[in-house]
């Protein structure tokens, strides 16, 4: 497995408060990372960091060359809440807001097929359910045909049936599409399911492995 | 439609009857209670001859054209207002000094500015419309700004895109919530000045209307635009704007 | 259910009527009267009479109450309220009232004074020469001016509302500096001392006055009572009395006149006399012009029907 993201000596602060301390570790290709904690750890400043939203740290984050054949910075996100979406807008606008294509391609459409969205492209977020909402988010990550996804406690407000879909799509599309996923959540049964490899951000600032 | 409830019917009706009992019982001169008959008779010969409608017609031209102004400096001032924290803080201050005054207090400097006329009163109309539009799409778009800014940055938007896609289309439920108090406040500032200033033109509106009916002491003239103001208010306000509002709110949110 | 609530708003109406028709004049141990006290030279008897407590003498037992009334609608609107017995304006807005069913009638006249159409424009040197865009300033529909203005226009057009397009109502005052700024307004019809001061300036000059759109003389002011008032017989002749005396004190003693004038008009004594006693004012207690006012505003539907003067004239 090769590294895709190499972080070294990473530090964070807000105002005097140390959230990140010399942090060190390898995002690997491929893998589903599990970025583990509680709330308030840190976990989602770690993550703005490596998609490359926030710049004001100490250390080093390092891309390996083919990252940014497709992609640039910031990496694709998907949050947790529904106002990622704009809710004026129909699913299929939303999809495509961030780039620069008026239709979908063929692939885009295989992807949407993949994703289960076909059939919902004109609604409105409004007329979507909850986790029908998330994989219009998680659609409008893939179609940048990036090589790393990162998704920020992106099931936290679904219903058992419903996150335990979205687990599996996830898995699928890490397989089916060779997608790197940083994944964030504090459950820790969703971590167990999606990781091949864990990070606990603890709230003295450190992550380990384990 | 106007939702017909029996309770309000009813009250309508006992309104009626009791009016026409003052009038009945003499306590007070026709020329300040006229019977129901000829403020009714009153108003549907004033419908026919065209007056009433030309007075509605014309009032309400002018309140949309107010309007239009209204929007266009609105989004103006909320773009200054934008660019720096600076200039975000003088359109406060500002429309902090413009809106709590009365147009009808500012038109003898405005009557010196622009003279007596249609202009005048447009310009009093305006700033009776303007404000309370400004602090309107002022709070929507810093509502979206707080909601949507996170997904704008995410996925790198460019500048263009989310001036037009978050802000422009995302503000049409403000602008819409602001054009319906902005209507009503050019509504009330436009009669009033027309019936403050008794100003004549070629054309002239409902305040005009109500203005001629006192000096030639037609009471039941003075009633029937009453009642012709009342109506169109209620149309404007409760049928076009809520409806408009109801539709937007689907879509929007 | 629905029973109780149409109670309920019954017995609201029936409050809040009772509550409008409650509004009796509470009984008063004192006899009132009360007289809308108006600004203008041709007010001027009015506030001799004031100063010099006539109708207080006159009527120890009554409590004398002047009250400022914006306009002549202000004055109807006050009378139909009970809430004016006396009131002094042209004939015209008197008639236009009567026609509506007021109750109330002339009772003397107060003065017959000059009053003209002024312009600004030295192009505009008789009505023919007045455009569709020059405005023309005058207090309001209805009043003397107007219908002074529309007997003008009926005798040179053959249309009395030839003008009414291009009127725009103001006061006195504003309509004087609106015609000193020269802006939008072209003409004022108007009566003194604005009429006076208009004419001292050099670049504003009359089209027409208000003998001339008469074809003859009238009285400017008359004095009004209601119908309720005259009744009171002890009361309605100190009126008449008073305004008599006044008016006779002003022809007789011009410098004492002039020095309770200045009181309330801030010119010049030696202007103000001037324009008291030297520009065709007169006060006088006649009364002349009804007739010809009520036929011209017959004929053009300013009234609804005719109007004996013999029923106004008390």
């Amino acid at each position: 497995m090769t590294p895709i993201i190499s972080v070294k000596k990473l530090t964070k602060k807000y105002n005097e408060e140390v959230v990140l301390r010399d942090v060190n570790f390898e995002v690997m290709k491929g893998e589903i990372l599990v970025v583990l904690g509680d709330s308030g750890a840190g976990k989602t400043t770690l993550m703005s960091i490596l998609a490359g939203l926030d710049k004001a740290f100490e250390g080093v984050v390092s891309y390996s060359d083919d990252l940014f054949e497709n992609s640039k910075v910031p990496l694709p996100i998907v949050f947790q809440d529904f106002d990622q979406l704009l809710p004026w807008y129909s699913v299929e606008k939303n999809i495509l807001l961030p780039y620069d294509r008026k239709e979908f391609t063929d692939r885009d459409r295989e992807i949407l097929s993949f994703v289960g969205l076909d059939t919902h492209l004109h609604k409105q977020p409004h007329e979507l359910s909850g986790g029908m909402k998330q994989r219009t988010a998680i659609a409008r990550s893939l179609l940048s045909d990036g090589k790393v996804i990162f998704m920020d406690e992106p099931f936290g407000s679904l219903d058992t049936a419903r996150r335990q879909q979205l687990q599996q799509l996830i898995i699928e599309i890490n397989k089916k599409y060779v997608k790197t996923i940083v994944f964030i959540t504090h459950d820790l049964e969703e971590a167990q399911l999606l990781a091949h490899r864990t990070l606990v951000v603890g709230t003295d600032g450190t992550v380990k492995e384990v | 439609m106007v939702t017909l409830k029996w309770n309000r019917l009813i009250f309508i009706g006992l309104l009626l009857a009791g009016w026409q009992l003052l009038f009945i019982s003499g306590r007070y001169s026709p020329a300040l209670v006229p019977s129901l008959q000829s403020i009714g008779g009153t108003f549907t010969d004033e419908c026919l001859n065209g007056q009433l409608p030309k007075a509605v017609v014309y009032s309400i031209v002018a309140i949309f054209k107010g309007l239009l102004w209204s929007v266009a400096v609105s989004g103006i001032l909320v773009l200054i207002g934008s660019a720096t924290e600076w200039l975000d803080d003088l359109v406060e201050f500002v429309v902090s000094i413009a809106h709590p005054l009365p147009g009808i207090a500012i038109l003898p400097l405005v009557i010196l500015w622009f003279g007596i006329g249609e202009k005048a009163v447009l310009f009093v109309v305006i700033h009776s419309m303007l404000w309370p539009m400004v602090v309107t799409i002022k709070a929507e778009v810093k509502r979206l700004k707080n909601r949507y800014q996170r997904v704008s940055k995410a996925f790198n938007l460019s500048r263009f895109k989310t001036v037009v896609h978050i802000y422009l289309v995302g503000t049409v439920p403000g602008i819409i919530t602001g054009a319906k108090i902005a209507w009503s406040r050019g509504w009330r500032a436009f009669i009033s000045a027309e019936m403050v200033f008794g100003i004549v033109g070629q054309k002239s509106g409902l305040g005009w209307y109500l203005f001629e009916q006192r000096v030639y002491m037609n009471a039941a003239g003075l009633f029937s635009g009453l009642i012709a103001i009342i109506l169109c208010g209620v149309f404007i306000e409760q049928v076009i704007f809520n409806r408009l509002d109801a539709w937007v709110q689907l879509r929007w949110r | 259910m629905k029973m109780k609530k149409l109670v309920a708003v019954m017995v609201m109406v029936a409050l809040m009527l009772m509550a409008v028709g409650c509004t009796e004049k509470v009984a008063e141990p004192q006899k009132k009267v009360v007289i809308a006290e108006q600004f203008g030279l041709a007010y001027a008897p009015l506030q001799i009479m004031k100063e010099n407590g006539y109708l207080d003498k006159a009527l120890p037992g009554y409590e004398i109450e002047w009250v400022k009334l914006g306009n002549t609608a202000a004055i109807r609107e006050a009378i139909l309220a009970d809430a004016l017995d006396v009131g002094f304006l042209g004939i015209p807005p008197f008639l236009i009232g009567y026609d509506n069913g007021m109750e109330w009638g002339i009772f003397t006249g107060l003065s017959s004074a000059p009053l003209g159409l002024v312009s600004n424009n030295p192009a505009i040197q008789t009505l023919e020469d007045i455009g569709r865009t020059d405005r023309i300033a005058l207090p309001q529909p209805g009043s003397i001016q107007h219908i002074l203005l529309s007997m003008a226009a009926e005798k040179t057009f053959g249309q009395a509302d030839y003008f009414d397009k291009q009127l725009v109502t103001m006061k006195h005052p504003d309509g004087m500096n609106a015609l000193l700024a020269g802006g939008d307004i072209s003409l004022h019809y108007t009566s003194p001392p604005f009429l006076f001061e208009e004419l001292k300036e050099e670049e504003l000059s009359l089209v027409v006055d208000g003998n001339q759109c008469f074809g003859g003389d009238f009285t400017f002011i008359v004095g009004m009572t209601t119908k309720d008032f005259k009744e009171d017989q002890v009361a309605y002749d100190a009126l008449v009395k008073a305004v008599e005396e006044a008016v006779q004190f002003m022809n007789e003693n011009p410098d004492e006149t002039v020095e309770l004038l200045s009181n309330y008009y801030d010119y010049d004594k030696d202007v103000l006399k001037n324009y008291v006693y030297e520009q065709n004012i007169r006060y006088t207690t006649d009364v002349s012009g009804v007739e010809t006012f009520v036929k011209f505003m017959v004929n053009n539907d300013l009234l609804k029907e005719s109007i004996e003067v013999d029923d106004v004239l008390w």
